[in-house]
């Protein structure tokens, strides 16, 4: 495989938190690792190991105490505005509408023909019918549509994911992350994602990197070689492929959840 | 077309007691005022206690009719509407732009907090004396007055609903290159507005208060002139037919900003179904 250029670079990274009148707590330890263009790379881990602090690193939300963060061959200082975000809570404004909430990121960047831009977007997560309703009036399933339609219409130069379908029931979970690589899949956006579902981990994959327990580390990169475009998840979930890939990776996680118990 | 609309959203979980028969709620409402009324002109007739003091339904009708027919009352009332609007608007506009600053600059937030509190824990009618001293009788020390009053409600409820804009929307809009001005904007504003509308509510409410203080210390006009001076010339009809009036002008001053309010905050699950 021809080495692609990195579209995100994290070089040593650590990030220490030093709460007032705490011990510090050394959130993340020499993190390194490349997100190759057009590539969607997957941080899992046990929970608290860093993850979301790493993509917050990296949408330059918060600074690395050491180490280094690129994108694009950059050093990232300070908040980056060509990031396109989205984690567990839907974020929805609840005082504009489905369509408005798609056109904020638009408008703040004086896009003039946002309205048709963000109806386009509405009907690709199959909610051209509830363009004027607002987030009350949706269902959990259908705000993190929105979610999805927001975060792309911006045309992102990178996509941060913080366990965007943790809040789902498990299966409105399976068709947004079929709805999203199916949208993926047409733009090829560098993602960097996070997660402690392995499932959704393999199943949107190109790489799968374990974290391990705090300080969260890289214990293992696990490149996925399933074909793309993939099967829908609840189908890929009994391919034999998919199974070794599992249970590899499960090796490696179940260390790291097990010390939590 | 907000019930439609409400009908289709799926997580509806807004447990709306029984709906009572608007009809009925009517009935029983004119039946409570009549009885009121009546018990009121009965104590009187019977003579159980003298017109002198509680005055009487019929007497204060008569005492409203005269005051209507003489102009006085329109008179009275427009003053005292227009400068309750005057120190509503005044006070409101520089106490949601003063709480939108303090949001921003948690420096000078910290810096005046105390200042704030205690300015606004005093009983600021106390203050109307002074400020008719320094102001005169005129329209100027009742807005004065009222605007004590207003601001710092205004000013209380902006900054609190401008601190508790939810960290999520705020770190989208910022990574989607919101700039200050439009998270102020697009995002601080309109996420405080309930806030600001609860303030409003308030205002409206504490700007008559404040205007009717000052014109009963001190004033030649307005429904708080016709009251004190009614009271001082021991005619209690007149002073009835002044607090009719001004109850009534206060329920439509309060109506107005429900008004106002149920189109601006359409998006509120809870105002959809008031």
């Amino acid at each position: 495989m021809s080495q692609p250029p990195a579209k995100i670079r994290l070089a040593d990274v650590g990030i220490i938190f030093r709460p007032r009148d705490r011990e510090p707590v050394i959130a993340v330890r020499d993190v390194t690792f490349d997100v190759p263009e057009g590539a969607i790379v997957t941080i899992v881990g046990p929970s608290g190991c860093g993850k979301s602090t790493l993509l917050n690193v990296v949408s330059g939300l918060m600074r690395p105490s050491k180490g280094m963060v690129e994108v694009d061959g950059r050093r990232v200082e300070g908040i980056r505005h060509d990031v396109g975000y989205m984690f567990a809570r839907d974020g929805m404004m609840p005082w504009r509408t489905a369509i408005q909430n798609v056109e904020f990121g638009l408008e703040v960047r004086g896009v003039a023909n946002r309205r048709e831009i963000a109806r386009e977007w509405l009907r690709k997560v199959g909610l051209d019918k509830f363009e004027g309703h607002y987030r009350h009036e949706l269902s959990q399933g259908m705000r993190q549509r929105v979610a999805v339609a927001r975060t792309f219409a911006i045309e992102p130069n990178i996509l941060l994911l913080d366990e965007p379908f943790g809040a789902l029931d498990s299966q409105t979970r399976l068709l947004l992350q079929e709805l999203f690589l199916s949208v993926w899949e047409k733009n090829r956006r560098t993602v960097l994602f996070v997660t402690h579902d392995l499932h959704e981990a393999i199943f949107l994959s190109d790489v799968v990197i374990v974290s391990t327990n705090r300080p969260g580390r890289v214990k293992s990169v696990v490149p996925i070689t399933l074909s793309r475009p993939r099967l829908p998840p609840a189908e890929l979930a009994v391919a034999p492929e998919f199974r070794d890939i599992y249970s590899h990776i499960w090796t490696d996680l179940k260390d790291e959840v097990r010390q939590f118990d | 077309m907000a019930e439609a609309s409400r009908a289709q959203g799926d997580f509806d979980l807004g447990g709306d007691p029984e709906p009572v028969a608007r009809r009925q709620v009517l009935i029983a409402r004119t039946v409570v005022i009549v009885v009121i009324l009546a018990l009121w002109q009965g104590i009187v007739s019977v003579g159980l206690v003298d017109a002198f003091w509680i005055s009487s339904p019929i007497l204060v009708v008569n005492e409203l009719w005269r005051l209507l027919a003489s102009g006085d009352l329109v008179a009275d009332v427009s003053i005292t509407v227009f400068e309750a609007l005057i120190a509503f608007v005044v006070s409101s506009a520089l106490g949601i732009a003063a709480g939108l600053l303090l949001a921003r600059s948690p420096f000078w937030d910290e810096v005046l907090a105390p200042l704030v509190l205690a300015l606004n824990s005093l009983p600021r009618v106390a203050l109307a004396p002074l400020i008719i001293l320094w102001f005169g009788i005129g329209v100027t020390a009742k807005v004065v007055t009222a605007f004590t009053l207003v601001f710092f409600i205004l000013l209380v409820n902006t900054l609190g609903g401008a601190k508790n804009v939810d960290n999520d929307i705020l770190t989208i809009a910022r990574l989607m290159g919101a700039s200050r001005r439009d998270i102020l904007w697009k995002v601080t504003l309109p996420s405080a507005l309930p806030w600001i509308f609860a303030g409003l509510n308030l205002g409206l409410t504490y700007s008559l208060l404040g205007v009717i203080v000052a014109e009963i210390l001190a004033s030649n006009h307005g429904l708080g002139y016709v009251i004190a001076s009614s009271a001082a010339t021991f005619n209690t009809a007149g002073v009835f037919a002044g607090l009719i009036t001004l109850s009534v002008v206060a329920w439509l001053f309060s109506a107005m900003m429900r008004n106002i309010e149920a189109r601006l905050l359409r998006w509120k699950p809870s105002l959809v179904s008031a």
